[in-house]
């Protein structure tokens, strides 16, 4: 055991910092300092910060679901929602997504925390592909962005339920293993004598403050992917000009690759992006904007980030595979039967 | 026990880093200068976070005041804070103290024509409106005078592109057109759609001037940024202006031109102009963004 007086006097100089910042804060005291300002870097820190502002909500309902889930939901209440039979499994998935009107911010640590309550994965992967586009949320952005355009609103929603019925069967059919990165022991407290071990504790302590405990722990497991992602793509939005990106992508296939991987290094939330999308309808075809709109919601480098950090690299690897080439070769087709431009 | 971890670092570290957040979104809603970061209909969301925020900094707070007691029952045990060396840890932290410092300690400033020639100028139309419009004028339920069947046949719509008709008609009856800065992208691209109705009418509106290096020097961009969301996903909306003194104008200075509407060419492409009569510096909006118009249209271009 450390000596109480060395604990006691850290307990002392982190509180005094804690003080101090609020101090400092009440009086105004941190618009006396000031950086060197250059244009290019304060673009960088407005759109860095936006990025996590606009993030943070959602992380926050993701990691609060999640631990009201751990303490409050058994694992005999998912084996009795989750049907049996693949795809209305699928649709379970699917309507999960609706229910979490988040972006995969959100819905990626509520899914780990479902998986390791005993959900299948192949659910849990629909959902997070699926989710972040078949929302509410996400149909009104879209329908005001193509506003004169709805045929990519429906092109959207359909080809995403489409992408997500293929992968989740896919997963369904061919992936066994356990493929979460963390055992169930260090998620979970594993076996199911310890696990009542647990519940007693829970109940004995407040629920409140176990799942205000939960959701402190995970929001800095999450958050620090959210940030790498935000500082990267913030660096990207601010030195890299769009214009330069756009003339390398030109052609009917290429196109489709441009746009997978502009949509991956943007990583803009699902809520926001057909926005960006619809100031390119000049200069891309629809195909490749649809492309733009799926892939994007359902793959980017935030998420990826957020991905490693949930199941092992190589499933990771795998899903992104899939993803890629199912959402592709989905898109050529609605393009040529559906869009036709 | 002499080797046991100490968790009490983490929690104080976590209580300030989260406490840091709760002030700083506290600061900048009371400044209102959330404003250049957030659209105001996400503004709610980030303020009920602070709440939550503010709440779990206090838990940790108390996990840390907690966690040398000798008896050591803790709420929950069942996710420790993961082992990791110092230096990653101290990477990880930093991770979210970056932005707070960064928030703290620079200044909020609008973002102007260095973003928007990242971004790529818009010119014009809102692009996902197609201009090849069909020629069959659909029965538009009209705010415009019913008999006035001489100005539907100037404006042809499809069923998607009604509410821009009606918008343009009504645009055009006016003497002088305000491109106000609600719905400012939806006027601009209601007159860009009917653009050869629109030749020689009046207009008028205010945004920042914007270069380009492909500009000839009586030429520049009256701009303003849309924002969906948060300031990643703003893109630049602009009208070219032509004018002799257009050399006067330093980038990112607020003016508003007064002129009259034509069309120009520019990279190939035929857009939309104004020859400026007036061209008056004046003072930056008071809000940096201009935002997607979601209600009916009807409300605009009073």
């Amino acid at each position: 055991m450390r000596s109480v007086k060395s604990l006691g006097l850290l307990h002392m100089t982190l509180l005094f910092i804690l003080g101090f910042i609020v101090m400092a804060w009440s009086m105004g005291g941190f618009s006396l300092i000031r950086l060197p300002e250059s244009v290019a870097i304060q673009s960088f820190k407005t759109m860095f910060i936006s990025i996590v502002l606009e993030a943070v909500p959602f992380i926050l309902i993701g990691v609060i679901v999640s631990s009201i889930m751990q303490i409050f939901v058994s694992e005999k209440w998912i084996q009795k929602f989750v049907p049996r039979n693949p795809l209305l499994g699928i649709l379970f998935a699917c309507i999960l997504g609706v229910i979490f009107p988040v972006c995969e911010c959100g819905l990626i640590p509520i899914m780990r925390r479902l998986i390791s309550k005993g959900m299948p994965l192949y659910v849990a992967v629909v959902s997070i592909l699926v989710g972040p586009i078949v929302n509410p949320v996400v149909y009104v952005a879209t329908y005001t962005a193509f506003r004169s355009r709805p045929e990519m609103l429906y092109a959207r929603m359909g080809l995403a339920i489409a992408v997500g019925t293929v992968i989740g069967l896919i997963v369904y059919f061919f992936v066994h293993k356990n493929q979460l990165r963390h055992s169930k022991v260090t998620l979970y407290n594993g076996s199911d004598r310890e696990m009542t071990e647990h519940e007693e504790q829970h109940r004995r302590g407040n629920k409140i403050l176990a799942v205000f405990e939960h959701s402190g722990s995970e929001f800095f497991e999450m958050g620090k992917y959210l940030m790498l992602g935000s500082v990267i793509t913030a660096a990207i939005q601010t030195f890299v000009p769009r214009a330069d990106l756009v003339d390398i992508g030109q052609g009917p296939v290429i196109s489709h690759f441009f746009m997978m991987g502009f949509a991956y290094v943007l990583s803009i939330c699902s809520t926001s992006d057909a926005f960006v999308a619809a100031s390119f309808v000049n200069s891309f075809s629809m195909g490749s904007l649809l492309t733009f709109l799926v892939f994007g919601a359902m793959l980017d480098f935030k998420s990826t980030l957020m991905l490693l950090s949930v199941f092992k690299t190589r499933f990771v690897l795998l899903l992104s595979g899939l993803v890629i080439s199912v959402v592709l070769i989905g898109s050529m087709i609605v393009e040529r039967l559906y869009l036709g431009n | 026990m002499e080797q046991e971890r100490s968790n009490t670092p983490h929690y104080w570290i976590r209580a300030i880093i989260l406490l840091g957040y709760t002030l700083y979104i506290t600061q900048l809603v009371s400044s209102g200068n959330i404003i250049y970061y957030i659209a105001p209909r996400m503004t709610p969301y980030v303020k009920y976070a602070s709440i939550l925020l503010f709440g779990m900094a206090m838990v940790q707070v108390f996990l840390a005041l907690q966690s040398n007691r000798e008896d050591n029952d803790e709420i929950c045990d069942c996710e420790p804070i993961p082992e990791r060396s110092l230096i990653i840890n101290i990477g990880i932290y930093s991770l979210f103290t970056v932005p707070l410092l960064m928030g703290f300690l620079m200044p909020d400033t609008v973002m102007g024509s260095s973003v928007a020639s990242m971004k790529g100028m818009n010119l014009g139309a809102d692009a996902s409106i197609s201009q090849n419009l069909v020629k069959v004028t659909t029965n538009t339920t009209s705010v415009v005078n019913e008999d006035d069947d001489a100005l539907k046949e100037k404006f042809p719509a499809d069923p998607y592109t009604e509410d821009y008709a009606l918008l343009a008609m009504k645009l055009y009856i006016k003497e002088m057109i305000r491109i106000e800065e609600e719905g400012f992208m939806e006027l601009l691209t209601s007159i860009d759609i009917y653009i050869d109705n629109f030749i020689g009418k009046k207009i008028t509106l205010k945004g920042f001037v914007y270069h380009e290096d492909d500009m000839l020097p009586n030429q520049f961009v009256i701009s303003r940024l849309a924002m969906q969301c948060c300031s990643a996903d703003t893109a630049p909306y602009g009208i070219m202006v032509e004018s002799d003194i257009a050399n006067n104008f330093a980038e990112d200075t607020w003016v508003e031109v007064t002129g009259v509407i034509g069309k120009t060419l520019y990279n190939n492409n035929t857009i939309m102009k104004i020859d400026a009569d007036t061209i008056v510096t004046t003072t930056a909006s008071d809000n940096p963004y201009i935002y997607p118009y979601f209600e009916d249209f009807v409300n605009l271009g009073n």
